[in-house]
């Protein structure tokens, strides 16, 4: 079997599940590669917690990190072991 | 996450942040939605944990949950069922036996795959952790997808059967545009738990009012049947039964990605340009039609 590292990683790459096993791409003008993607927070922020930010600005630098690094890069911020035990 | 999304879709159309809930243990779920001009593609909850230097990390609640599911192992596939999912021997030996099929065909060891059974999209969705995916207001709620470079795939169809998504982990290993891709996938192992034959049928009913001149260019039929599945599945049986057999299916499954690649494979394997499409097309499906 191998490594969870890979797999867990992997579930962040499914495509759109369909009747039809797969969806057509959606995409936009082609990107300044060095653009930054903000992620949006919503209304509930106003009163959040110095760690539930520190939680969003996580999810905000891996959304950029998604397209921009190694897989290594990706894999290490993923807590994977599930299929290696088995 | 990531999807099937290009960057620049997520410049133009930012993700939010619906909110943060602590969970036990030092968690967090974070809702995250995707959407594009006010329709929500995906709403997904990340798991987010703190390890002791308090740097966070994503806990693999996939892997998680895998971790319930009931294991069986045949040959050189490892069947992995949801507790919502029936075992079922019958099909499990039915899929070793495409397994070995594929291997043969292909002239390779048979794919180690792990099958990921789940009963529905709903159950693959809580699965992984996803509360809302556009394929959830669908009126076919079965379905499935391959991941060949990770050998998983995901049978969301309440059966460890699934031909179709197995063609692609062998597929994989060659460089096929997505109609051949998809077609010799439908060829070999149906689509929508259909075979490729059914397909074509409704193709050919339809075809006089149809034009193929345009492929690459998809069509949907209905939920069901598409150009891509249909016509794609009738180049590689063609190949394969009419026009050269494996070495011809060989030259459309390394044809490369590019629409260009896909009229040199057709013209490769069938001698035909684009202004035949629609006359060798029509021509080929006649047999179907009635």
């Amino acid at each position: 079997m191998k490594p969870l590292l890979f797999f867990s990683v992997s579930l962040l790459f499914i495509p759109l599940l369909s009747c039809q096993e797969k969806t057509p791409d959606i995409q936009t003008s082609t990107p300044s590669e060095t653009r930054k993607i903000y992620v949006e927070r919503s209304s509930l922020f106003d009163n959040y917690s110095d760690q539930k930010l520190q939680v969003a600005d996580f999810v905000e630098l891996y959304f950029n990190l998604m397209y921009d690094s190694t897989l290594e890069d990706r894999n290490a911020l993923w807590d994977s072991k599930i299929l290696t035990h088995q | 996450m990531k999807g099937n999304f290009e960057k620049g879709f997520f410049f133009q159309y930012a993700p939010q942040i619906l909110g943060i809930r602590a969970m036990s243990d030092n968690r967090y779920e974070v809702k995250l939605e995707v959407q594009q001009s006010g329709i929500t593609f995906k709403i997904m909850n990340l798991i987010v944990a703190f390890d002791g230097l308090n740097r966070p990390y994503f806990i693999d609640q996939f892997g998680e949950n895998l971790t319930e599911f009931d294991a069986v192992r045949k040959e050189t596939l490892t069947f992995l069922y949801s507790k919502k999912v029936a075992k079922n021997d019958s099909l499990e030996q039915k899929m070793v036996h495409f397994n070995q099929k594929l291997a043969t065909l292909f002239n390779i060891s048979p794919k180690s795959t792990s099958v990921i059974v789940l009963k529905n999209l709903k159950d693959y969705c809580d699965v992984i952790g996803y509360d809302y995916m556009t394929f959830l207001t669908h009126d076919v709620q079965t379905g499935g997808i391959a991941l060949p470079e990770e050998q998983i795939l995901f049978s969301a169809n309440n059966s460890p059967y699934y031909p179709h998504e197995l063609v692609h982990i062998y597929t994989a290993d060659h460089d096929p545009h997505y109609w051949f891709d998809e077609g010799c996938a439908t060829y070999l192992g149906g689509s929508v738990e259909y075979p490729l034959e059914h397909h074509l049928k409704k193709v050919a009913a339809q075809m006089d009012s149809l034009d193929f001149s345009e492929l690459p260019k998809d069509q949907k039929l209905d939920d069901e049947t598409s150009l891509k599945y249909s016509l794609g599945g009738l180049f590689c049986k063609l190949a394969m039964e009419e026009f050269g057999g494996r070495v011809s299916l060989l030259i459309l499954l390394n044809s490369g990605k590019t629409e260009e690649n896909f009229h040199a494979a057709l013209k490769a394997v069938f001698g035909i340009e684009q202004k035949d499409y629609d006359a060798f097309v029509k021509e080929k499906l006649r047999k179907y039609k009635g």
